[in-house]
């Protein structure tokens, strides 16, 4: 067990692997509702977007998580408003948005030279880098979206399901949809210095999408989703450590290899269902057939 | 004395450059069972949308009333083609929804509550499904299922969208009965359809809707060839016989009113309504004239 315990006496190590599990169980929560909601990209792209606000901050020296924290919320409002046009649908308002974000960025890191921001902890995360502050921020953020989720969990499944219906039984759909824009946008901007602008979309899509193939009930799927997360982020570190790998890239890895084997193992499943069923009326008929005779 | 329950005066509603519905007014009142019909475009999702309140009126206004406890309570059952059938929901959970403007905070539903969505399952005769994913149902039982979400909060008005669609004859008949023994125990109903022998007929009053109301009354008053004409653009032909109401349009009387001898050799049976002979009868058999066709070279 000495392979578990000792990586542990590298404070680096503790720090990283508390953010890696802080930042999978979150991502994995909060996914449920984005894949749900067919916004897959939305992670992708409000990461993207969140970038331009955390150049702004970072130059003019503000405060990272207040201003690009305000920046992703205005950014998912912005894609919540313009999908909610009929002409134009979530994914589009996703690429406007989030692109146009994302290019003031690049703007201002091209014109201001001067700024020491490493930004390649901003594109691909620094989980081995991160510092109480940012793990106090990411566990306050985590407290925060569970409570919200559990205290509003009908009002968000149902504008998530069935956002129709949902203002006509006293759940304004508009005011889910605020919620959500803050959840998400709290979430990426938390993750953002742990996961990387990049690697953020698939920590929060792919443990979602893992536990909706191993169940059809919502609660069921926010629990597995949840572990899900965490436990990638745990071991994306353990085999960061011992491979000497960058443990995003590990802990997305180990989240598609998960899909792999499940997307297999049900598909598997399903087929040996059918071929059962597929048995059991041939004997059936055989057994008609028997009687007849 | 019958109460308005919904009134909507000089309602008009557009999308974008579009204008969908103009100046309607309509009453709705406790006990009514009110369809309306009008052409695909027409505005009847809209219409009924806007009594739900998930959109609002560009000009006018809709009044709700007070139904039996005081504020109106709507329950509304969508179009089940607007579900997400592969979202992870059981029947159960469905219905639910329906209590979630109870003031509960807990994300789990009390004893109570969920006793008494087993209670409006078994009503509605899917008791034993309430365990069940939703895709894993019928047309019928999927129906029941939001009907009962609309059921378990009580409500004074009821809001189907197209509740008969794209089910079979047994489905639909099971569901008007349902609709007909829940009007009769005082539950207001508005319905879309685009069936007008199999369900307009046979409801108490109807409201005709392209764009604007264009009438209002019973099947008797609005199902006549001016209303229709006005309604669908196109001549309808309506049949009173043993005192049912049954509309056909002009089109398809006509090419039934052919006659055979006056078409060319080969034309197949189907065409006049008829049964195909066996192979081999008779010049208009119909796989004599499928040889070459595109559908027969798929079956080869």
């Amino acid at each position: 067990m000495t392979w578990l315990t000792e990586p542990l006496s590298h404070p680096f190590f503790l720090y990283g692997l508390l953010a890696g599990v802080l930042g999978g169980a979150l991502c994995g929560l909060v996914g449920v509702y984005v894949v749900l909601r067919r916004m897959s990209y939305i992670g992708h792209g409000l990461s993207h977007a969140i970038f331009g606000g955390a150049a702004v901050a970072l130059i003019l020296q503000w405060n990272f998580y207040l201003f690009a924290g305000a920046w992703g919320l205005l950014s998912a409002l912005l894609i919540n408003g313009v999908s909610r046009r009929r002409k134009v649908g979530a994914d589009a308002a996703i690429g406007v948005v989030t692109t146009a974000s994302f290019a003031v960025g690049v703007v201002l890191i091209s014109s201001v030279h001067s700024f020491e921001v490493n930004l390649e902890a901003l594109l691909f995360g620094n989980i081995l880098g991160v510092t109480v502050e940012q793990l106090w921020v990411l566990a306050g953020v985590c407290l925060v979206t569970l409570a919200l989720i559990l205290l509003r969990y009908r009002q968000l499944l149902f504008a998530t399901f069935d956002p129709e219906a949902a203002d006509a039984y006293g759940v304004s759909s508009r005011a889910a949809d605020a919620l959500f824009a803050v959840i998400i946008a709290a979430t990426v901007v938390a993750t953002m210095r742990v996961l990387g602008v990049t690697l953020i979309a698939a920590t929060i899509v792919v443990p979602a999408v893992i536990a909706r193939l191993v169940t059809d009930s919502f609660a069921r799927m926010l629990v597995i989703s949840t572990a899900i997360g965490a436990i990638a982020g745990a071991l994306g570190m353990y085999v960061s450590y011992y491979v000497d790998t960058p443990p995003g890239a590990d802990i997305v890895l180990i989240l598609a290899g998960v899909f792999v084997i499940v997307y297999a193992g049900t598909a598997l499943l399903g087929r040996r269902r059918l071929q059962m069923l597929g048995t059991v009326d041939t004997h059936a008929e055989a057994g008609a057939a028997i009687d007849l005779d | 004395m019958h109460h308005p329950l919904l009134e909507l005066r000089g309602v008009s509603f557009t999308y974008g450059d579009g204008v969908v519905l103009r100046d309607v007014d309509l009453l709705v009142r406790e006990g009514a069972f009110l369809g309306v019909v009008g052409p695909s475009g027409a505005g009847k999702s809209t219409l009924l949308r806007l009594m739900e309140g998930s959109l609002r009126p560009g000009a006018g206004s809709i009044t709700r009333g007070h139904g039996g406890r005081g504020s109106l309570r709507l329950g509304v059952v969508p179009q089940l083609e607007a579900i997400d059938w592969n979202f992870p929901i059981t029947v159960e959970e469905v219905v639910l929804l329906g209590t979630t403007g109870n003031g509960r905070r807990l994300p789990w539903a009390s004893k109570e509550v969920r006793a008494q969505a087993r209670e409006m399952l078994d009503k509605l005769g899917i008791g034993d499904l309430a365990r069940r994913h939703i895709r894993d149902l019928s047309g019928g039982q999927q129906q029941r299922a939001f009907i009962a979400r609309a059921l378990v909060r009580r409500p004074d008005l009821l809001i189907l969208d197209e509740p008969t669609s794209g089910v079979d004859v047994r489905t639909r008949h099971d569901i008007l009965h349902l609709l007909h023994e829940l009007n009769h125990e005082g539950i207001a109903i508005v319905m879309t359809t685009h069936d007008l022998n199999a369900v307009a007929a046979h409801l108490p009053s109807l409201v005709c809707v392209n764009g604007r109301v264009v009438a209002q009354g019973t099947p008797e008053q609005v199902l006549t060839p001016d209303v229709l004409r006005a309604l669908y653009g196109a001549e309808m032909i309506v049949i009173r016989r043993e005192g049912m109401l049954l509309v056909g349009d002009a089109f398809s009387a006509t090419i039934e009113a052919h006659d055979p001898a006056s078409h060319e050799e080969g034309t197949p049976r189907a065409h006049f309504g008829e049964e195909p002979l066996p192979h081999g009868h008779g010049p208009g058999d119909d796989h004599r004239h499928d040889e070459g066709s595109p559908s027969a070279e798929a079956r080869r």
